[in-house]
């Protein structure tokens, strides 16, 4: 859930805030490094050559295609107009012509104009939305007289494909019917087609990347590093170490052989030991055993060896990249639903419509979804505890089960009802699963690559937002929603079964970064925070609006929004992926910008400012652009807004920060701002009952625009947070 | 769980008693089907009717052969005689069929009996036969049931006359008419009930009606001879449509009726199919005997195989009308069909020279 994943941003950047990038020669990254552009090499000239292929045997098949399809509407007609007229009623006289050939028009979208025209070329009757551009198309053009040898023929003829049907009165060719298609209406099915296929491609080379990451993790930087911890040691004389490499490839080979020298170093040393005891024994000369003592004593201060008969130390490596791929198939799971949610839950009311008295429709479609905001927020504190007790692995694993329960249930749904029951439970196990991948980062991590990882977890959720979201709106579009949850939730048992099979649980004891955070000493936080006027600014004027808009517009309003304008599920999905893609595109940027020109309240209020306005242009525009733009500039304003928020935390909150403990103020600026993810889809799905899509979406960004000028004008009002300090001047 | 029953070498007295059981229940159901099904009976249906064999009683027997339901179907036929109709009333008695037919309302009414009539006894439904009418105009007024719902005894029946609404809107699918004439025979309840009906109708569906019924002669028969007068007052009243009702008299001269309308370019829309098929009426929308015949043999089918009570079963008229188009007297009068009706229409197309009047 992205919200989780703007807060892991969150958290990421203000680790990184907190503990620069050391960077290392690693030649285990610089590998992957290179495996990765090479695999994104192939796969894109892969990509493109297909496309191109594709392109190029779509238009070669078009024409015909077309015409085929117009030759058996025209028979259809032709053969209509031929009895008639063998009935013998003039071909010029014919009656009720208009109604006869709209009825096409109905069931045959693309056909663009019908026109009849007798053996001279006069057109006698015409009909279509494009009739008179067609007409003059095809009379400037010439296709109407002579008539065409062959009884039926397919050409091009101005914007159009021009089908036209010879109709006779025994043997005599008595006139033509002329099926106009729109060629854009062509290009448009077949951009879409092209689209799709495009999405499906983008969404498996980035599956396929993620893939070649965790595995070249794995199998060529885990051992690599291991081996290089290995040597290491050995380099500084540490001989009690081992690393149990795999017989199979060579890394392994090669750290089994490491063992094998160390056990012999340590056997070499113990017979050394031995030798010199008994040497030491055979002398008289007590200078002599004072140097052997001497010699001896000075291996054991340079060199580490094992005691006597203790088995080396198993030098483990625990890899983030075990954590990865579990954690991008569950998340992939969740975001499958991203693009249709909301028509899923219409679709269910207008099935078994659940009346509340002053519950309107589009509220019933908002109450799972806040549900679901609401259920991850109350989750995610146990989950936090539930980590810390039972561990990563274990956790990871109860979360299936209520993650399956939910996506089956989801699938099955006959009411809203159930929904509601239904997508509790999913989010209960998605903080689950989440939470407990982000503890076993926290544990993992070494002490200076904290951001770092945080970065790979923040990496993982957003890729897989971005390729849920997109094919997600696909398959919803081919197979249906219901078949698209049951994918869904057969990916979570994959998920737990990669896990159990990539990760064993660290050694290492989790240490709590915040020991004494107690729910004592939280509760006191939360007061004093509140009591902190820049703080509760920050709230009222950013952080709940971001999450209002989030929720509510992207979330809520968008596939509705698009679905009313006429698109598919597979285009509200890519749309929805364009604010993830910025998002992971442009956070870290963002991040680094504003923590360099040290401004982190323009950057907050100018996000804020930005993912406002750029919602206001579907007041004037009511189109899949301005939707888009909207989501664009959603995705831009988040990405400026989302580092910096924290990065002011310790500014505005110093005092509350020295007491508490950052991570405690940070935990409750979470708490606080998901008040507007839960709101966002209530709020929305009100004003969408009163002032319409348009309204909604602007509404949404009235409101976080106001933010924006309220905590701007707030700041400057209540000054620089850190002069309050005492002791502390300007940077 | 106790291992040992499951082992291997116990199994040999159950596996023999399972084995066992599977075949004789499979023999049982290769069996079963040859030995149990007892043979189709055949039902006997005895058919009496007015005026010989035609369409109607072809789709009953077509139904039928169709559906593969074995029945021996007997025909009587009163050949328009009122006279015949105490002998076949009798004749049905002593055959004892399983059920009756009856074709027009007189065989009906002297066979089946109105349901309000003192003495009950003389007619088949009292002697336990049951019956099915077709080919009734009008089964209510002609006190054959006392309602469409159920006839409250042991028969029912089809209707076959379209409603005159459904005719008239249909009508204007081919175009459109706001004055319609009628010549109509007062005498006949059959045409006085149309001319009711489209006088009742005349403000909903917006047109005028112009009612021209016959005189009679000193006889009381309606005079034949003033049929094209009659026509030529209508069409000089501006009329747009002709309207033949159900009528008897008209049906016999439905070559001056139809004739002295076309001769004035008046469209004809006549109530029944004979008018269309083989006059000079444009157009008729009609329930054809051969759908009211099939509609019948299902009703029928009720009652013998499904073992229905007649009584349950409604009086209705098929679900579909047919439209039907004299060709040759569109193309005459230049009243050409639309496409779109074109698609459904029944046409009747014929030789245009010797229908030329």
């Amino acid at each position: 859930m992205p919200t989780q994943i703007t807060e892991l941003m969150l958290m990421n950047a203000a680790s990184a805030v907190a503990t620069p990038d050391v960077p290392t020669a690693d030649y285990a990254r610089w590998i992957s490094r290179r495996i990765h552009a090479l695999t994104l090499l192939i796969l894109l000239v892969a990509l493109i050559g297909f496309s191109l292929f594709a392109m190029q045997a779509f238009e070669a098949r078009l024409a015909p295609e077309i015409g085929r399809k117009s030759a058996t509407i025209g028979r259809i007609l032709t053969a209509q107009i031929e009895r008639a007229v063998g009935y013998g009623i003039p071909f010029a006289q014919l009656t009720g012509m208009d109604p006869f050939l709209s009825s096409v028009f109905q069931d045959n979208p693309e056909v663009a104009y019908l026109l009849i025209t007798d053996a001279t070329g006069t057109i006698l009757y015409a009909a279509g939305p494009g009739a008179v551009e067609g007409q003059a198309a095809l009379v400037s053009s010439g296709a109407v007289m002579p008539l065409p040898e062959e009884a039926t023929s397919t050409r091009s003829v101005g914007a159009f494909y021009d089908t036209a049907l010879i109709m006779k009165r025994g043997d005599n060719r008595i006139g033509a019917l002329h099926i106009g298609v729109r060629q854009s209406f062509v290009r448009g099915q077949l951009a879409e087609i092209v689209y799709d296929v495009l999405t499906v491609l983008v969404v498996a080379l980035l599956v396929a990347f993620e893939m070649v990451a965790v595995l070249v993790a794995l199998r060529v930087a885990r051992p690599l590093a291991r081996a290089e911890r290995l040597l290491e040691r050995l380099r500084r004389g540490d001989f009690r170490y081992d690393g149990n490499g795999s017989k199979s490839d060579e890394v392994g080979r090669f750290t089994t052989a490491l063992a094998t020298v160390t056990r012999r170093v340590n056997e070499r040393y113990w017979r050394l030991v031995q030798e010199a005891e008994e040497i030491k024994a055979g002398q008289i000369d007590p200078s002599i055993v004072a140097r052997i003592e001497a010699v001896m004593s000075r291996l054991k201060t340079r060199f580490h060896f094992l005691a006597l008969g203790a088995l080396p130390i198993n030098l483990r490596e625990p890899s983030l990249a075990a954590v990865r791929g579990p954690l991008f198939l569950f998340v992939l799971a969740e975001e499958l639903s991203r693009s249709f949610m909301p028509l899923y839950i219409r679709q269910l009311y207008t099935a078994n419509p659940m009346i509340i008295p002053g519950l309107s429709e589009d509220t019933m479609i908002g109450l799972p979804m806040a549900l679901f905001m609401l259920c991850i927020a109350v989750t995610t504190p146990f989950a936090g505890c539930w980590t810390d007790r039972w561990g990563t692995r274990r956790l990871f694993i109860v979360a299936l089960l209520p993650g399956l329960a939910g996506a089956i249930g989801t699938a099955l749904a006959g009411s809203v009802l159930d929904l509601l029951l239904f997508r509790s439970l999913s989010a209960i196990s998605y903080a689950m699963a989440t939470i407990a991948c982000q503890g076993y980062i926290a544990q993992t991590a070494p002490a200076g690559g904290r951001a770092r990882a945080m970065a790979i977890f923040v990496g993982s959720i957003m890729l897989a937002a971005i390729c849920g979201t997109a094919i997600g709106g696909v398959l919803a579009d081919r197979i249906g929603y219901r078949a698209t949850f049951l994918i869904a939730a057969g990916l979570i048992p994959l998920a737990a079964a990669l896990l159990l099979v990539l990760l064993d649980d660290p050694p290492v004891q989790w240490v709590k970064p915040d020991p004494d955070k107690g729910s004592q000493s939280g509760w006191r936080a939360f007061q004093a925070l509140l009591g902190n006027p820049r703080f509760v600014a920050l709230m009222l004027g950013s952080a709940i609006p971001a999450k209002m808009i989030l929720t509510g517009f992207l979330f809520f309003l968008t596939p509705l929004y698009l679905r009313h304008l006429g698109y598919d599920t597979a285009t509200s999905g890519r749309v929805m992926m364009s604010y993830f893609v910025l998002m992971i595109l442009l956070g870290p940027l963002a991040a680094r910008w504003a923590d360099h020109s040290d401004r982190h309240r323009s950057f907050v209020i100018l996000g804020g400012l930005l993912s406002g306005t750029g919602v206001l242009g579907v007041l004037y525009w009511n189109d899949l652009w301005a939707v888009l733009a909207g989501v664009t500039a959603l995705g831009l304003g988040q990405a400026l807004l989302t580092a910096p928020t924290l990065a002011l935390i310790p500014e505005i909150c110093e005092r509350e920060c020295q007491r508490f403990g950052q991570a405690t103020v940070l935990s409750a600026l979470r708490v606080i701002e998901r008040i507007g993810s839960v709101a966002g889809p209530l709020l929305a799905a009100w004003v969408l009952g009163r002032f319409g899509y348009a309204g909604s979406a602007a509404g949404s960004g009235v409101i976080v625009i106001t933010g924006s000028v309220l905590l701007g004008l707030g700041l400057l009002a209540l000054g620089d947070g850190r002069r309050a300090v005492p002791g502390r001047g300007l940077p | 769980m106790n291992m040992a029953l499951f082992h291997p070498l116990r199994w040999s007295w159950l596996t023999t008693a399972l084995f066992t059981l599977m075949i004789g229940v499979m023999a049982a159901t290769l069996a079963l089907p040859t030995s149990a099904e007892p043979p189709m009976k055949t039902y006997r249906i005895l058919m009496v009717l007015w005026r010989g064999e035609e369409d109607a009683v072809q789709g009953f027997r077509d139904y039928f052969a169709t559906q593969r339901i074995p029945v021996s179907i007997m025909v009587r036929d009163a050949a328009g005689d009122l006279a015949k109709l105490p002998g076949l009333l009798k004749e049905a008695k002593a055959i004892r069929p399983d059920l009756v037919v009856t074709w027009g309302t007189s065989v009906t009414l002297a066979l089946l009996g109105p349901y309000d009539a003192a003495d009950p006894n003389p007619y088949l439904p009292a002697a336990g036969i049951p019956g099915i009418f077709m080919i009734v105009s009008q089964p209510v007024e002609s006190r054959i049931v006392p309602a469409l719902a159920s006839s409250g005894r042991n028969i029912t029946g089809t209707a076959y006359l379209v409603p005159e609404e459904t005719q008239l809107r249909a009508a204007r699918s081919y175009f459109d008419f706001d004055k319609i004439g009628i010549v109509y025979n007062d005498k006949e309840d059959n045409a006085r009930l149309s001319v009711e009906a489209l006088r009742a109708l005349a403000p909903t569906l917006g047109y005028t009606l112009i009612e021209r019924p016959l005189p009679l002669d000193r006889k009381g028969n309606p005079r034949a001879d003033l049929i094209e007068p009659l026509v030529a007052e209508i069409a000089a009243a501006g009329a747009q449509l002709l309207y033949q009702p159900p009528d008897s008299f008209l049906n016999v001269n439905r070559d001056r009726l139809t004739q002295a309308a076309l001769a004035r370019g008046l469209p004809t829309l006549a109530a029944g199919e004979n008018p269309v098929r083989n006059s000079y009426a444009l157009m008729g929308i009609i329930n054809r005997y051969y759908t009211v015949g099939q509609l019948t043999a299902y009703k029928a089918r009720q009652i013998l195989v499904e073992g229905l009570n007649p009584k349950e079963i409604p009086i209705e008229a098929p679900k579909r009308f047919s439209f039907m188009i004299n060709l040759p007297v569109a193309l005459q009068l230049g009243r050409y069909p639309p496409m779109n009706l074109l698609k459904f229409a029944e046409i009747i197309e014929g030789d245009t020279d010797i229908r030329r009047p």
